[in-house]
């Protein structure tokens, strides 16, 4: 099998929402790619299109949204262009989710238990060396040659309960769950919230993933339980060798975790680059903006915050250049007009600002692109 | 800073929601949500209240309003009691008959030496806290709150407004309630208020729904200025709103207290916008203040072992900061304010409590000069 370097690639993804309003376009044609082993963090203000981005590529968007456009390329394969049925065999196995809630996004009414098997159930099968050692009891010779001829073809048995259930407790034991054992049997109720975002990692894992998407994993925590969060993805990622994409709107979380950034605004992407170029290196006006709106108070001084003035654009009708156009003080008259491509500035960063572009007059703070990306 | 007025002064706050009551109404289960706090703010000042969630900041900003019932303890505000609780002497004294009858059922019927004992011992406790239930009923009487002085402003600014109402109803209904103005001049006024916070006069005639976020926010601002109000409660004025939003925001309630010489109770769980707004902050665990000192000073050097791994824990957007500073981390989870413990609310994650910590109290005493930490080892742990 080859290894490809980029795990995911997105390619002019469109994904839009058919209200009875009129299209609501959510994500206005993103594109970026995605090195395995690394976290990655997409930051945006609500309605910025970053929860709808990773819900396209679970491929979970529900009518009457709708995937209008664009490659979703996972490990060579487009999970755009697949079907439902073969969809979700991706879905849990090799890409999976962690949701915000998770007091919604467990089921109340079975235990722990029951769910973390349901999914392993569903995806995992026993290895090849575990199923030739059972081939290998087998009394009947024909039956044994039947069952080696299987494990060939790559074809194992599915994990039964027993095996499960010490696969889910392994994993519940992973994120940091005391007695597992007895734990397991409990209802979504019983956990309190650290607790369950543990649980829903855990199920998340349990089938070992190439891809996970953390859509703000941690907002609903306090921060001392979001700090421990934060430890055990890190460890995780360690252990594992998974790749995460976190999405949040807090830039602390983003610093703290992540080694690759993508700002988004109003569906589009604004700016792309390692998390020293965003935050040391800002290209962007939005991001820029974004950096001033947070307070970075130094022991002893005060300084007034630089809010971005205006809010955030109307997804039915958004503006007809940069989404940002209206909010930004450097606009100029193309920026209304049409939206910025992303402009090089670095091997790691591009940013869709027009004042990246060579003919664009001088302003300080704003680096001068070769090109487009 | 002696020569600074105190505006309103918290002395033994206490909220308890009795959660579970028998059929007799017997109290099963007590919810001490705020447990005896105590601080003042001062005139102009912003003082703000950070915790984690269950940790009893909006309770005790709602006791303190008046929205909820106080339990115990007393508000003066600007020297005048405003409220006084007296139910927590009342579920004291029946707390202690009934232990006096289980004690007493425990008893040999014919051992009348032992019954009369047990009988008096419970009488003087008894009625120690009747007297003091009385002295606290005759308080409540006298306590006179001036709606119009305590204003607040809440966290949701999808459900903190009517629907049904228009905006100019919503921001003059404080301004008829309590007789202001009249005829025309109440309209004057609203529209006055709106272009303070930033919104235009056309937005008047509107109903809530067809603004923003950060817009319905600015609306809720209005309505609570509309009366003159001293002190606004700001229960997470922001948490709810973007984060380029609630820069806007901030900024306005600093020009708001600059122009009107409000003074703020800040409650939130952000704690670099804390910081950022607030002169003096208190930190609360499961009811109980922990430490209260100027923001400067809390944030330079925590002295509680709460504080110390709360601010830790609050990853910088910076990188390399992130990097650099250690973690103070925090095994396990708050505890249930359900029937707490006694002793310190923080000793079951505390990695300096002994045994102390487990069975006694921590009071909150002035270590530094302006600092109150309640912590048995404070001096131990911070080599003070």
């Amino acid at each position: 099998m080859i290894v490809r370097e980029n795990i995911l690639e997105v390619k002019n993804l469109k994904t839009s929402f058919f209200t009875h309003l009129g299209e609501v376009k959510a994500v206005r044609d993103i594109s970026f790619s995605l090195k395995r082993g690394g976290i990655l963090g997409i930051v945006g203000e609500s309605g910025s299109g970053k929860s709808v981005s990773s819900l396209s590529i679970m491929r979970l968007i529900e009518s009457p949204g709708r995937i209008i456009g664009g490659e979703i390329i996972f490990d060579g394969v487009d999970l755009a262009k697949l079907s439902e049925n073969e969809m979700s065999d991706y879905r849990g196995s090799e890409l999976s989710m962690i949701f915000q809630d998770p007091m919604t996004s467990l089921n109340p009414v079975f235990t722990i238990k029951n769910q973390m098997i349901e999914v392993i159930r569903r995806h995992v099968r026993i290895t090849k060396e575990q199923a030739l050692k059972e081939a290998n009891n087998i009394e009947k010779p024909e039956e044994k040659e039947k069952a080696l001829k299987r494990i060939e073809k790559g074809l194992t048995r599915r994990v039964n309960k027993k095996e499960a259930l010490e696969r889910a407790i392994s994993f519940l034991k992973l994120v940091g769950i005391p007695e597992p054992e007895t734990r397991i049997n409990e209802y979504p109720h019983q956990f309190s919230g650290g607790m369950r975002q543990r649980a829903l990692i855990a199920m998340a894992l349990s089938c070992e993933p190439k891809l996970v998407i953390a859509d703000e994993p941690t907002t609903a925590l306090d921060v001392t339980i979001q700090a421990q969060i934060l430890d055990l993805l890190k460890r995780i990622k360690k252990e594992l060798d998974t790749t995460i994409i976190f999405i949040t709107h807090d830039l602390g979380v983003i610093a703290e975790i992540c080694q690759d950034v993508i700002v988004m605004y109003g569906g589009m992407i604004m700016e792309k680059g390692s998390v020293n170029d965003i935050f040391y290196r800002p290209q962007h006006p939005y991001t820029k903006g974004l950096h001033q709106s947070i307070p970075k108070d130094v022991v002893g001084q005060k300084s007034r915050l630089v809010p971005i003035e205006g809010s955030p654009p109307d997804l039915l009708n958004p503006p007809k250049g940069c989404p940002f156009s209206p909010r930004c003080k450097y606009a100029m008259d193309i920026c209304l007009e049409e939206a910025a491509p992303l402009f090089k500035i670095t091997d790691t960063q591009t940013s869709a600002c027009w004042l990246q572009h060579v003919d664009a007059p001088d302003v300080k703070g704003f680096t001068k692109s070769g090109g487009v990306e | 800073m002696s020569e600074r007025q105190v505006l309103i002064s918290v002395r033994n706050l206490k909220k308890y929601f009795y959660v579970k009551r028998s059929f007799f109404g017997k109290i099963q289960k007590t919810l001490t949500a705020v447990d005896d706090i105590s601080f003042d703010i001062y005139k102009g000042e912003t003082f703000g209240l950070v915790g984690e969630s269950g940790c009893g900041k909006t309770s005790a900003g709602r006791t303190i309003i008046g929205l909820y019932d106080n339990t115990g303890g007393e508000i003066f505000f600007e020297n005048k009691l405003i409220s006084a609780g007296s139910e927590g002497f009342k579920v004291k004294m029946q707390f202690l008959r009934d232990q006096m009858k289980s004690e007493l059922k425990a008893v040999l019927k014919d051992n009348f030496e032992e019954i009369a004992r047990i009988k008096e011992q419970y009488e003087v406790v008894i009625k120690d806290e009747e007297s003091k239930y009385h002295d606290a009923l005759k308080k409540q009487r006298n306590a006179k709150r001036n709606p119009r002085d305590i204003q607040m402003i809440f966290q949701d600014p999808y459900t903190s407004l009517n629907p049904r109402m228009t905006v100019a109803e919503i921001i003059s209904e404080g301004i008829k309630t309590h007789k202001l103005l009249e005829g025309d001049q109440i309209m004057e006024r609203v529209y006055h208020l709106l272009e303070t916070v930033g919104l235009k006069r056309e937005h008047a005639s509107r109903y809530p729904h067809e603004f923003s976020g950060g817009q319905r926010q600015r609306i809720g601002i209005a309505r609570s200025l509309a009366v003159d109000p001293k002190l606004i409660i700001c229960d997470e004025p922001i948490s709810a709103l973007d984060v380029s939003i609630q820069a806007q925001v901030v900024n306005m309630l600093e020009d708001l207290q600059n122009e009107f010489g409000l003074t703020y109770l800040f409650i939130a769980h952000d704690l670099s916008m804390v910081k950022h707004i607030s002169d003096r902050i208190g930190v609360m665990y499961l009811g109980k203040l922990m430490e209260i000192a100027s923001s400067d000073d809390l944030y330079d050097k925590p002295l509680h072992p709460y504080t110390q791994s709360l601010l830790s824990s609050i990853p910088l957007p910076d990188p390399e900061a992130n990097k650099k500073s250690k973690r103070i981390k925090l095994e396990g989870e708050v505890t249930s304010p359900i029937n707490p413990k006694p002793g310190c609310r923080f000793a079951t994650r505390c990695k300096y409590a002994k045994d102390v910590c487990k069975t006694q109290n921590a009071e909150l005493v002035e270590v530094l000069p302006n600092r109150f930490v309640s912590c048995h080892f404070v001096k131990e742990i911070n080599n003070l």
